[in-house]
């Protein structure tokens, strides 16, 4: 406890004492102050000295996740302007909790998850929890944390403590939270008061939590779990998505949270501009 | 005291600005590093926007504190903070030679102005700069903020040697707009705009101000009290500063360890803050003009009731569909921009 208590006094100082007293340039001493921006340092580094580790592989040499379009720096560039336009949104809104979803199931949602997580974990001053929330399929739990033990429904059960379900990636500013080992029906999970604590607590040290729901349809789960978030956002894939069911899923989202919406695996349009555009290079992550 | 009850060093929720109790949410993490960089910078005009309780002024003195701390600039600094600006322009003046504790003997404005030049050449031949910081400043006259442009008008040097930052209600921003300020808006390098909180920086905002204070592990904040919290405070800190001193009191009273949402409702009761009360308080306040305690509290939340649906609105323009008609077209856009690509792929 005490450790906690010496940890949030640095916390507080790193606010003003954070910033150096003689910078070299005023560029340099705004940059450390944003630098600082990361919610809740010490409080999160208490929180999270302790997470289990686990390792997130490349999306590209991962099998299920190697959607060609994430090799090429088009797409990765399509994720990074995505993670901008929701970081404007953050910062008017205030937002911390972002979930994403489609209609029905295979529309991309995992990657495009996935993918917004690595975008944001890439820039300094996030940090970035992902979180497995489709307690059905589980699959980044799978890739990412196979028999990782307890997770997210021991936590929202009650009995695993927050703290204990995160666990830490070979990416620094990236946290993920597996769907655990419970079998309990995923809506009387989310309906609880636990999940909404959950995101209340994790917003206290992450500066956004990004949480791959299951489909819409036709399931109840997405509507108890976006109840707790502050934003949602769709994912429709093309060549896919069914027009009725489309609008269905649309009337049932809570406009005022609908962030916006993801166009997903559209075909080889910006193929034709990528050798043109000197901007566009194949980059990792 | 509730201090002892919750393990609390201090109180964790006093309303005087004290920089230490700063917490940066986005915005104000924003705004604080738009001050700094254009004070460092010399960039000559800063504007903060911001609705009434939001933080501006604990803002310009962690600004102050900062700039003051800081070595590049120690002792290199000469600031002046005029929070009472309803003066006529030779007060404003005398204002702020007393501020920068610039001595006149004279009161003839050519030698005031010439004193007050002179101090900013002094500073800047240091390698400092001058800082004049006007709180409050949607109550300037228009004569006011034309005679504030002209004191920084010096600008025959390189960089800005004076640097303004004019810090008020959103009103101000009205003001700047007007054709009469051109001269002076054209001068503005930055505008930042605070907004109230929204409900998870709320909470962030009342756990790191306990954890500042002492307190050691959880807050006693549970989720359904914050929720509670912030629909009667709207997200406006000096609101949240006070509801919760309240609560907490309240709930040492009662021994209760976790303050839960009767609690709050008890102490918004107590502060007139619940919707029922706000609304008597308007109109009660439009009826006698009552200057009580309680029903300024009132009209600080109704007024900023007001400003927080404004920024709702203005919210509102980030997000791409609001009603379900408008989801319904962007749907309809996305499903008619698949079938061309459909039909294109068939050709």
């Amino acid at each position: 406890m005490s450790r906690l208590f010496d940890q949030t006094r640095k916390a507080q100082n790193v606010i003003l004492e954070g910033v150096p007293a003689a910078p070299e340039s005023p560029e340099q001493w705004v940059e450390e102050l944003r630098k600082t921006s990361k919610v809740g340092q010490g409080i999160a580094e208490v929180r999270l000295a302790n997470c289990r580790k686990t390792r997130f592989a490349n999306p590209t040499l991962t099998p299920s996740l190697a959607n060609p379009a994430v090799a090429q720096g088009s797409a990765m560039e399509a994720y990074r302007m995505l993670r901008t336009r929701l970081m404007r949104a953050q910062a008017s809104q205030g937002i911390r909790s972002i979930i994403l979803s489609s209609a029905v199931g295979n529309e991309g949602k995992t990657l495009t998850t996935f993918n917004l997580a690595l975008a944001y974990a890439s820039l300094e001053h996030q940090r970035v929890l992902l979180i497995d929330g489709d307690l059905r399929t589980r699959a980044l739990s799978q890739f990412f944390a196979p028999n990782s033990g307890q997770g997210l429904s021991e936590a929202l059960a009650g009995e695993a403590n927050f703290a204990d379900v995160i666990m830490a990636s070979n990416k620094p500013n990236l946290h993920f939270v597996p769907t655990g080992e419970k079998s309990v029906p995923p809506p009387e999970l989310y309906a609880s008061e636990r999940w909404r604590e959950f995101l209340g607590w994790a917003g206290e040290c992450f500066n956004v939590i990004l949480i791959d729901a299951p489909p819409i349809f036709p399931l109840s789960d997405f509507d108890l779990m976006a109840a707790a978030t502050d934003g949602i956002v769709f994912v429709v894939r093309s060549h896919r998505t069914q027009r009725e069911l489309l609008q269905k899923a649309a009337a049932q989202v809570d406009s005022k949270k609908l962030l916006g919406i993801v166009y997903n695996a559209t075909q080889n349009e910006t193929k034709k501009s990528k050798y043109n555009n000197p901007y566009i290079e194949a980059e990792s992550v | 005291m509730y201090t002892k009850f919750y393990q609390l060093r201090e109180e964790p929720f006093r309303l005087t600005p004290d920089p230490k109790f700063l917490h940066l949410a986005e915005p104000h993490r924003a705004a604080l590093a738009m001050l700094l960089d254009g004070i460092m910078s010399r960039k000559g005009f800063l504007v903060l926007y911001g609705p009434i309780g939001t933080g501006k002024t604990t803002l310009m003195h962690a600004a102050l504190h900062l700039l003051e701390d800081n070595l590049a600039l120690k002792d290199k600094l000469s600031t002046a903070f005029v929070v009472n600006p309803t003066l006529s322009p030779s007060e404003f003046l005398e204002a702020v030679l007393d501020e920068f504790e610039v001595h006149c003997p004279s009161s003839s404005k050519p030698r005031r102005l010439a004193a007050f030049h002179e101090m900013l050449l002094a500073t800047q031949r240091k390698g400092g700069t001058t800082v004049l910081i006007v709180d409050e400043a949607h109550l300037l006259t228009p004569e006011l903020l034309e005679e504030i442009r002209l004191l920084s008008n010096t600008d025959t040097y390189q960089e800005k040697p004076l640097q303004v930052v004019l810090s008020g209600q959103p009103e101000l921003q009205a003001h700047l707009h007007h054709p009469r300020m051109k001269a002076l808006q054209q001068r503005v390098a930055a505008n930042c705009h605070l907004r109230p909180l929204s409900l998870p920086e709320t909470r962030v905002y009342v756990s790191e101000r306990l954890h500042a204070a002492g307190l050691r592990g959880e807050s006693p904040f549970g989720v359904t009290a914050l929720e509670k919290l912030f629909e009667f405070t709207s997200g406006v800190p000096r609101l949240i500063n006070l509801l919760c001193d309240n609560a907490l009191s309240l709930g040492a009273a009662q021994l209760k360890q976790v303050i839960d949402a009767a609690i709050i409702e008890e102490a918004a009761a107590k502060l007139q803050l619940l919707p029922e009360q706000v609304e008597a308080a308007k109109s009660l306040s439009v009826a006698s003009r009552t200057s009580s305690g309680a029903a300024n509290v009132a009209s600080l939340r109704s007024m900023n009731g007001r400003v927080s649906t404004g920024q709702d609105t203005q919210a509102d323009e980030h997000v791409p569909a609001l009603p379900e008609e408008e989801i319904l077209t962007a749907v309809d856009m996305l499903i008619n921009a698949m079938k061309q690509r459909r039909g294109t792929a068939r050709e």
